[in-house]
């Protein structure tokens, strides 16, 4: 069994963790203080090839496979403590770019992929509706054909990017009698479309930087050939999403584990208390330890699952997996590190707490872990 | 008949709740009866694929071809009869 990355995909996680470092945390708590989304480093992003990461080099991406993206977006989070940049570039990435790219014609991949690829366009995603959360499939908004377009009714809520969206891959009910069975469709909508109406960004405890809102449809048209994959493929486009997002998204999970466990090790070794370092008293060097622990394990777990995904295998169980071991932990992590460093933690100048709000949603966004743990058990045959 | 034995194996064994075996013909919904929901019916259509060789298309993903378990030993049966054609 082989372990090791090859020194290209090595040579770009060097790179990007450099660039992050070097270019994405300038005013970082000033930036999550305000709310405001960090549109240099959507440049700087875009710039280097991140917003592009997946989409072939034909359409103007970089080409990743997902193995190197899993590895790219590790790198991301851990160099860039802009956590909310992070989580919109990861919107942007599965929930619009991936969807057009796997099941966009060619009409729609040479209309938009150049474009989302330079982050020239922003995309977004929208499925939650207000009574439809962990049970997305019994969403209410409707998409009915008529000529030429279909008409959507209906709203959607937590619209990651949505205030700041170009394009958004709305999912709505096409067959009501048919269910997730070929009921629900995708569609590809611009953000000055005739019926749209685009909420006030949200206040929300961390993840500041990304903006969120409600999107409500009115008689919204939208031309039949925006509909993406066929009448009904909604089930499949969402799954092939949540795969990506469930492993790439967690990757950069990964890199901001790896950033808090250095920076609890760093805090361990300097601050002295009873006349020697804290990290020398088990119950602190404990704690880091349990970090440094389930890091490499979830770093094993999600390398698997992006090296089964690469081999086309049915990757359900292990990105339930992943997902769940990974977000628990990141938010465990970043709990621990307030306690580790003590008042200091707690003061916002430390940037310490910031790492804590931006991390408690990592359970419930891709799927509640009470989500992944039915998936899991459901796999199990249980 | 084995194929179709593989199939209702697989979906009671694996994706059934609460044993249904007994109780569900071939011919009643797995749908209605909780047997298949949007989880279950992602692992169904990875088995079918990789047990039968076929390739489900995404406008074959409805009630028809998987309500029932004979409705999706038609199609598996069809879309082999369909792999068969074209090699020939």
């Amino acid at each position: 069994m082989d372990f090791e990355w090859s020194r290209e995909q090595l040579a770009i996680y060097n790179e990007i963790r450099a660039f992050a470092k070097r270019e994405l945390n300038d005013n970082l708590l000033e930036r999550d203080r305000e709310g405001k989304f960090f549109w240099d480093g959507w440049k700087k992003c875009s710039d280097i090839g991140i917003l592009g990461l997946p989409v072939p080099k034909e359409y103007g991406g970089a080409g990743a496979d997902i193995l190197t993206a899993i590895l790219t977006m590790e790198a991301l989070g851990y160099g860039c403590g802009d956590n909310g940049l992070v989580h919109s570039i990861n919107s942007h990435l599965w929930g619009c770019v991936i969807p057009i790219l796997k099941f966009g014609t060619d009409k729609q991949k040479q209309m938009y992929l150049p474009d989302l690829s330079k982050g020239e366009i922003v995309g977004g995603h929208a499925v939650t509706e207000p009574d439809a959360g962990s049970d997305v499939f019994s969403m209410k908004s409707s998409a009915i054909k008529s000529g030429k377009n279909y008409i959507i009714n209906g709203s959607k809520s937590i619209v990651s990017n949505a205030p700041i969206a170009d394009i958004i891959i709305v999912f709505a009910v096409t067959a009501p009698d048919k269910g997730f069975l070929g009921g629900v469709s995708a569609f590809i909508v611009h953000k000055n479309t005739a019926g749209l109406k685009i909420g006030n960004p949200l206040e929300k405890m961390g993840l500041n930087t990304s903006p969120i809102s409600e999107l409500f449809f009115d008689d919204c048209k939208i031309p039949v050939s925006n509909i993406l994959g066929s009448e009904g493929s909604a089930t499949r486009i969402f799954q092939e999403t949540m795969e990506w997002e469930r492993s790439c998204l967690f990757a950069c999970h990964i890199g901001v584990t790896q950033r808090i466990l250095e920076t609890c090790v760093r805090y361990a070794k300097d601050r002295k208390q009873f006349g020697q370092p804290i990290g020398k008293f088990q119950s602190i060097a404990n704690k880091i330890v349990r970090i440094k622990m389930n890091l490499e394990l979830g770093k094993l777990m999600l390398y698997k699952l992006g090296w089964l995904k690469a081999q086309n295998k049915n990757v359900m169980l292990e990105t339930s997996i992943a997902k769940l071991f990974i977000s628990e932990n990141l938010k465990s992590a970043a709990l621990d590190a307030v306690q580790i460093h003590g008042s200091y933690g707690y003061m916002k100048e430390m940037g310490i707490e910031k790492e804590l709000r931006d991390a408690i949603p990592a359970t419930i966004y891709s799927g509640t872990s009470e989500i992944q743990q039915n998936i899991i058990a459901r796999c199990l045959g249980l | 008949m084995q194929k179709k034995e593989r199939l209702r194996g697989y979906i009671f064994s694996e994706l059934a709740r609460d044993n249904h075996s007994g109780n569900l013909s071939d011919d009643d919904s797995l749908v209605e009866n909780g047997v298949i929901d949007s989880v279950a019916i992602v692992q169904l259509l990875s088995f079918i694929e990789d047990n039968f060789g076929i390739s489900i298309e995404d406008e074959e993903l409805i009630p028809e071809n998987f309500e029932t378990i004979n409705a999706m030993y038609s199609l598996i049966q069809q879309k082999e009869v369909q792999g068969d054609a074209n090699l020939n």
